[in-house]
């Protein structure tokens, strides 16, 4: 059957674009690894994020190599001033490592002058969020890089 | 002779005949025809009554769309404001180490305030002075003691009120306070125990949000209610002591 002529289903004509929710389903969620020596910001991340997501964390750059390489996450919340080995030299590694070579490392940071964005970005993240943690900002860079939601 | 007057009045009946019949057809189809404009008509008026219904359903369910949408954005932030004091409540009651909670105010103000210049004093014995207890991003000697009613810092603490930038000043400013966001008094069942002072704000935080206000409630009622906890374990011989005494009083078995 031609398909120009094929009768229009009154019922199913009238579709109003629709924002889709922030859900995903359970069966499919997707790993997030946060990475803070801070206890409050990784509580308040994982209360944020726990409901869509798995979670797993670390509290500092060298637990966080390891975790990745373990876990495997499909992104990555990673603080950039850090006791020991800070948030830029951790990015750098994750990038050379095999299992996050390509995985979303979302900077989050108290620091939003420029020398600091741009330092993030050498290093290989792919995105940038400052504190205290605006939820709506949070939850579209999540989605945008793990490719859900809207 | 063929083409007589009979013949030429037979040939004008048959025209006239033709003419009258193809008049009557063309009446009927114009009948026809009339009919079914009217039908249209009214088809077409209803298809437009129908259109403008739908028009106005769909109208209701954008409002509708919106509305929850609104609905859904204002519940996902009160979501996140409710996390933040959870956060924050859940951080200062989750040690009896004096030094721990000293921490975790620190990291309420770094991280969910937002603000890399604070300084938390504590009351002494005799309530003569503030004394310094921590502090970050300041000149800890202009702030090491404070004597309650002396500035804004002295004047929250000997009023139990908070101080915030945009509201007038209760007493004038002394020379290292310029920078004053927040004071916040730490109160314990009426009695000011301490003071929270926060100074400049991160540089992407313009201004103190409505959830900040929450945060300084929080964190002067639990706040100072954890510090006066630990304090009280600290001057009881520490933890080693509660676990000891747990031990102690525990029934023989």
């Amino acid at each position: 059957m031609n398909v120009a002529h094929r009768p229009r289903d009154s019922s199913c004509h009238f579709r109003p674009k629709v924002r889709k929710l922030y859900c995903v389903d359970p069966q499919r969620k997707k790993k997030i690894l946060l990475v803070d020596d801070s206890k409050t910001v990784l509580l308040m991340e994982e209360t944020l994020l726990r409901l869509n997501h798995e979670i797993v964390k670390a509290t500092r750059g060298a637990e966080a190599l390891r975790v990745a390489a373990e876990e495997r996450p499909d992104l990555i919340l990673l603080d950039i001033v850090m006791p020991d080995m800070d948030g830029i030299e951790t990015c750098r590694l994750l990038r050379g490592m095999e299992a996050t070579k390509v995985t979303p490392i979302i900077m989050v940071t108290t620091r939003s002058d420029p020398r600091s964005v741009e330092s993030a970005y050498a290093s290989g993240a792919s995105d940038y969020l400052t504190k205290p943690i605006d939820y709506q900002e949070l939850r579209k860079k999540v989605e945008r890089h793990l490719g859900v939601g809207t | 002779m063929t083409d007589g007057p009979d013949d030429l009045s037979e040939y004008v009946r048959k025209v006239h005949e033709n003419t009258q019949k193809y008049l009557r057809d063309l009446l009927a189809e114009n009948e026809k025809l009339c009919n079914l404009v009217y039908t249209l008509e009214r088809e077409l008026d209803r298809h437009r009554k129908d259109r403008l219904h739908l028009e106005e359903r769909l109208a209701a369910m954008e409002g509708e769309r919106r509305a929850c949408l609104e609905r859904y954005l204002s519940v996902e932030e009160q979501n996140a404001n409710v996390s933040s004091l959870y956060v924050a409540m859940l951080r200062l009651h989750a040690s009896i180490d004096h030094a721990d909670v000293l921490a975790a105010i620190h990291e309420i103000v770094i991280n969910l305030v937002g603000s890399e210049e604070l300084a938390v004093f504590e009351m002494n014995s005799d309530a003569s002075a503030l004394v310094l207890s921590s502090s970050l991003g300041v000149d800890t000697l202009s702030l090491a003691r404070i004597r309650p009613g002396a500035g804004v810092i002295g004047e929250c603490a000997a009023s139990g009120r908070a101080y915030l930038a945009k509201d007038p000043p209760r007493a004038e400013p002394l020379e290292y306070e310029s920078a004053l966001t927040a004071c916040v008094p730490f109160v314990v069942d009426g009695a000011v125990t301490g003071v929270l002072a926060i100074f400049r704000l991160l540089r992407h935080k313009a201004k103190l949000e409505a959830i900040d206000h929450e945060l300084f409630a929080l964190l002067g009622s639990h706040g100072a209610s954890a510090l006066y906890c630990t304090s009280l374990v600290q001057s009881t011989g520490g933890r080693r002591s509660l676990h000891a005494r747990a031990v102690s009083e525990a029934p023989n078995r």
